[in-house]
């Protein structure tokens, strides 16, 4: 079946079926209330074309038929949050799971939520539209109060249904209270926060409480299953077309510090069939032809003068460790942030005690290095997006994480205001932090779209994929530290060279390319994160330093985010040398761990206190569920003359928003050739209340995968002058008979009464450490430098 | 450009392409399926993956010219078609069992890599019935996941070998 579907012809009109007379506004409470504080409509991100997110009915629609449509301005990033969310709206409306429906990510409906990433969708988005629903919900009471003439508290509400409590008799169905009108109800919007710019709206209707959750707690299918599994899968980004449709390949120069001198024409010597045209726009160069098979070949015949400037590459990925280190000249006109130390105030507890002096006077002293490499996104989709643009309007269908946002890059470069530009999401596959605002192929659609007056697709080839991706920062850690003669850790001191952002590659992979779109900037520093790869340090010591270096990326590759893109490498480097001390002082890891636990300072702002049981649980949990014999490192036969050694390891993270993770690796190493397997992996979670346990667990498991294949398999590879992974052979990733057995186990604490976030990172963020220590206890080798590759585990062998 | 008779689930479809043109692109733009996905081109993911005279074969370098006169079908006529070698009506709603057990064991992450992994188990369960865990691990190695779905892709596998014995 074709999918022509054009949603351009759904809007918000179509959802009003019947007119009817303005319903009683409710706004004056919550009017009144924004009025005392100040009186303006707080700035809306994205301007004034996104729907206001202060009106309800901006955020909610009940149909005739008691469907509910909610709409987002955040959108599916691949990990479920598309279940979730409609689990939130339905209990908080109190109305059944199937009957809501979720669009997102289409600016002419959805309100600007900010960039959906970095694990925001739980823990900050959704809190918009539960509280929408919960206004909602009091409406239609409000609604049942007036037509069966008793106060709201005598009503009963369930499954989209109110009845009066005493006489049953007497109900309405939300379909029939309000259905296609519209609620009219002003809410409170309490305004963008800085870091995640998502909204909350703070009407005067409580939440549920969670004790009294119906649909939270349960497990209800994803609904959007059928639709993958059946090949109707309608937001489906590659798959969506229009009639007319051309398609276009762009023709990208060898590395992105080039400029385009001159498209020659085509090495055959004359175009091929169905080219259309080429499409040039500052250093861009796409070719369009009227079908897909003949855009590829034309992208291949083309012949394009580039003028490559120097790079300044480091001389390869070899290097790149070590590099880091050196401080490698910057680029000219850059500055270079060296030797940054925490601000108090930004991260606490660091810098504590003396840590020179603990060192120095310490029984038992450490020092180790790890290396985390640049690593690829390696979506199975790639890159992709249709452009509709026209002369007074445009519209474009692209994967990106931030629609509005896509909406304002694509103004700049195609000259229409952002009102007359709508973008709406469509789902291209994992992308794990990869189409942030302007990074995906949504802009270079749109440019080409203008140029030829006709609708556009726009598809990247997988070599484009990978060389043009955006990558993980990388990073070389030092740490020191020291035992005490008690077997305590004595000191803790971490020094890590990283990359500063650069802005003018900010913007993605094209950003570069198209000239403007970015302008020169101020390097600055990705963000600190706390030692511990949580949002705060899990452990407490009495002397512990943190110094970052920020250098400026002297590779010309662009760095950007994939998942837990800090965390991971930091709690990496952290948790092995926790392990290192431990085994220094003879001690069992887990044990070892429980005992540093931090339990006096505070810690984000609450007491240690309130989290310690909660810290303690998880470690717990995962020494239970993974049978863990407490013993110290290495195991047994770790140094014995056998091929085939087996042993585990764990690692642990507190707080990666607000989500503890305990995990626990398993691993059989082939002394001979290596080789590492992982055969079985527990991951302990407190996420607080578990939305779902059965998606939650399934992007748990998914999710630990990932890792697994990042920790064994993935580093990119680059030489002077270029990008050297292209497809899947240059860079391989787990295979079927690679994979482990994973178990989750949750936390359940019947004392706390909120979700937390995270779950498709925070157990992301423990695997490689779990995975390294799992391997020394095994063979006494410590890998200190991913991917644990055959010939790292067998130099380590050897060390 | 020549013209092409080819068998695509079950019906004879008329395509005007090159005959060099991989099979992938007149399935998605030509006759509009869904099914196969663009993964890398290159035969190495499995995205684009369909079934020709029963096997797993990678549409993506398979130039139409070769598959002339073959039965492809595609996941979009995987369950009319199964529907209709065990003699029933097909309606939008019938699934294959391989379908059901993907929806009951909740397989698709982000999605994008299980129709070569549906198509994949097909032409695994044709050749061998019953597999083991081992059998299964091996025979889907040539399909890659970038989500991790892999356990469950196995656990699907066995519960829908199950079902179809």
């Amino acid at each position: 079946m074709a999918n022509v579907k054009d949603d351009r012809t759904f809007t918000r009109r179509d959802l009003l079926k019947g007119g009817g007379a303005l319903i009683i506004t409710w706004s004056l409470p919550s009017f009144v209330r924004a009025a005392a504080q100040g009186g303006q409509a707080p700035a809306v991100p994205g301007g004034q074309w996104s729907p206001r997110p202060d009106l309800l009915d901006n955020w909610l629609r009940i149909g005739q038929d008691g469907s509910v449509t909610a709409f987002s301005g955040a959108i599916e990033t691949g990990q479920s949050k598309r279940v979730a969310w409609r689990m939130i709206i339905a209990e908080e409306l109190d109305t059944p799971f199937d009957s809501v429906t979720l669009v997102m990510g289409d600016t002419a409906t959805g309100p600007d939520q900010g960039n959906s990433g970095g694990s925001n969708g739980i823990y900050e988005q959704v809190e918009a539209l539960r509280q929408a629903s919960a206004e909602a919900r009091k409406a239609l009471l409000n609604l049942a109060a007036q037509r069966f003439g008793v106060p709201a508290p005598q009503l009963s509400v369930s499954n989209g249904v109110v009845t009066v409590t005493a006489n049953r008799a007497q109900r309405a169905t939300y379909g029939e209270l309000i259905g296609g009108r519209q609620f009219n109800v002003k809410l409170v919007v309490t305004g963008q926060r800085a870091s995640e710019m998502s909204l909350a709206t703070e009407g005067v209707a409580p939440v549920k409480d969670p004790r009294r959750y119906t649909v939270i707690g349960q497990s209800p299918m994803d609904p959007d299953h059928r639709e993958m599994v059946t090949a109707r899968y309608e937001k489906r980004m590659q798959n969506f077309r229009l009639p007319g449709m051309l398609h276009a390949r762009m023709v990208l120069p060898p590395n992105i510090n080039s400029k385009l001198v001159r498209v020659n024409g085509f090495k055959s010597g004359s175009p091929p069939p169905g080219f259309v045209k080429v499409v040039t726009r500052g250093d861009f160069v796409a070719v369009v032809a009227q079908d897909e098979w003949q855009a590829v070949k034309a992208m291949r015949d083309l012949d394009v003068t580039w003028s490559i400037k120097p790079i300044v590459f480091n001389s390869g990925h070899q290097t790149l460790k070590e590099d880091l280190k050196k401080h490698k000249p910057a680029v000219p006109d850059v500055t270079t942030v060296v030797d940054r130390r925490i601000v108090p105030g930004q991260v606490t507890d660091v810098n504590r005690g003396n840590v020179p002096a603990a060192l120095a006077s310490a029984a038992k002293r450490l020092e180790a290095e790890y290396y985390f490499p640049m690593q690829a996104h390696g979506g199975m989709g790639p890159d992709c997006a249709v452009a509709d643009v026209r002369a007074g309007e445009a519209t474009i269908w692209c994967p990106t994480s931030y629609p509005a946002g896509a909406s304002r890059i694509i103004s700049t470069l195609i000259g229409l205001p952002p009102e007359k530009i709508r973008v709406i999401w469509r789902d291209s596959g994992g992308q794990y932090g990869r189409f942030q605002t302007g990074e995906d192929a949504g802009p270079a659609a749109a440019v080409v779209s203008q140029d030829v007056g006709r609708p556009v697709r726009l598809s990247w080839m997988r070599e484009q994929d990978f060389e043009s991706d955006l990558f993980i920062y990388p990073y070389t850690f030092k740490m020191q530290g020291a035992v005490d003669a008690d077997g305590n850790v004595s000191a803790f001191a971490t020094e890590f060279w990283s990359f500063a952002i650069d802005p003018r590659t900010e913007g993605g992979p094209l950003a570069t390319i198209f000239a403007g779109v970015r302008e020169g900037g101020p390097m600055r520093p990705h963000s600190v994160i706390p030692v511990g790869g949580g949002d705060v340090n899990s452990y407490e010591f009495p002397n512990e330093s943190l110094l970052t270096h920020h250098l400026a990326p002297n590779i010309r590759v662009q760095n950007g985010g994939l998942r837990v893109p800090r965390h991971l490498p930091i709690n990496f480097a952290h948790e092995c040398f926790l392990d290192e001390l431990a085994a220094a002082a003879g001690a069992d890891p887990i044990e070892f761990r429980i005992r540093h636990i931090r339990r006096s300072i505070p810690f984000m702002g609450k007491q240690p206190m309130d989290v310690y049981d909660r810290t303690i649980a998880v470690l717990e949990k995962v020494r239970e569920a993974a049978r863990w014999q407490p013993r110290p490192a290495p195991a047994v036969g770790a140094r014995g003359g056998a091929r085939m050694r087996s042993g585990r390891g764990v690692a642990f993270v507190a707080n990666y928003k607000e989500t503890y993770c305990a995990t626990t690796a398993e691993v059989e190493v082939d002394t001979q050739t290596g080789r590492v397997r992982v055969m079985r992996m527990v991951q302990a979670v407190d996420p607080g209340i578990v939305i779902n346990k059965d998606v939650g667990r399934d992007v748990v498991e998914s999710g630990t995968l990932h890792t697994v294949s990042r920790t064994l398999h993935e580093e990119v590879q680059f030489d002077a002058t270029k990008v050297l992974i292209h497809d899947w052979a240059t860079y391989p990733i787990m295979r079927f008979t690679e994979v482990p057995e994973i178990e989750v186990v949750w936390i359940e604490d019947p004392t706390v009464h909120t979700w937390a976030g995270g779950l498709s990172e925070t157990p992301c963020t423990t695997v490689t450490a779990a995975i390294a220590n799992a391997i020394f206890d095994a063979c006494g080798a410590r890998v200190r430098d991913v991917p644990f590759t055959p010939q790292r585990v067998l130099a380590a062998l050897k060390a | 450009m020549p013209r092409f008779q080819l068998n695509v689930n079950g019906q004879t479809q008329s395509v005007t392409a090159d005959a060099d043109t991989p099979l992938m692109y007149v399935l998605r733009n030509e006759l509009n399926l869904e099914g196969p996905l663009y993964g890398c081109g290159l035969g190495q993911c499995g995205s684009c993956s369909v079934l020709v005279d029963k096997q797993d074969v990678r549409s993506c370098v398979t130039p139409i010219s070769a598959v002339v006169g073959k039965a492809i079908t595609t996941l979009d006529g995987l369950a009319a078609t199964w529907a209709r070698e065990k003699g029933q009506p097909a309606t939008p709603e019938t699934l294959h069992p391989l379908q059901r057990a993907w929806i009951d064991e909740r397989v698709p992450q982000c999605g994008y890599c299980q129709n070569g992994m549906i198509i994949g188990a097909v032409d695994l369960l044709n050749k061998n019935p019953n597999p083991t865990d081992q059998e299964i691990r091996q025979a889907m190695n040539g399909h890659l996941c970038r989500c991790g779905t892999h356990l469950r892709i196995i656990r699907a596998i066995k519960r829908a070998a199950a079902e179809m014995a």
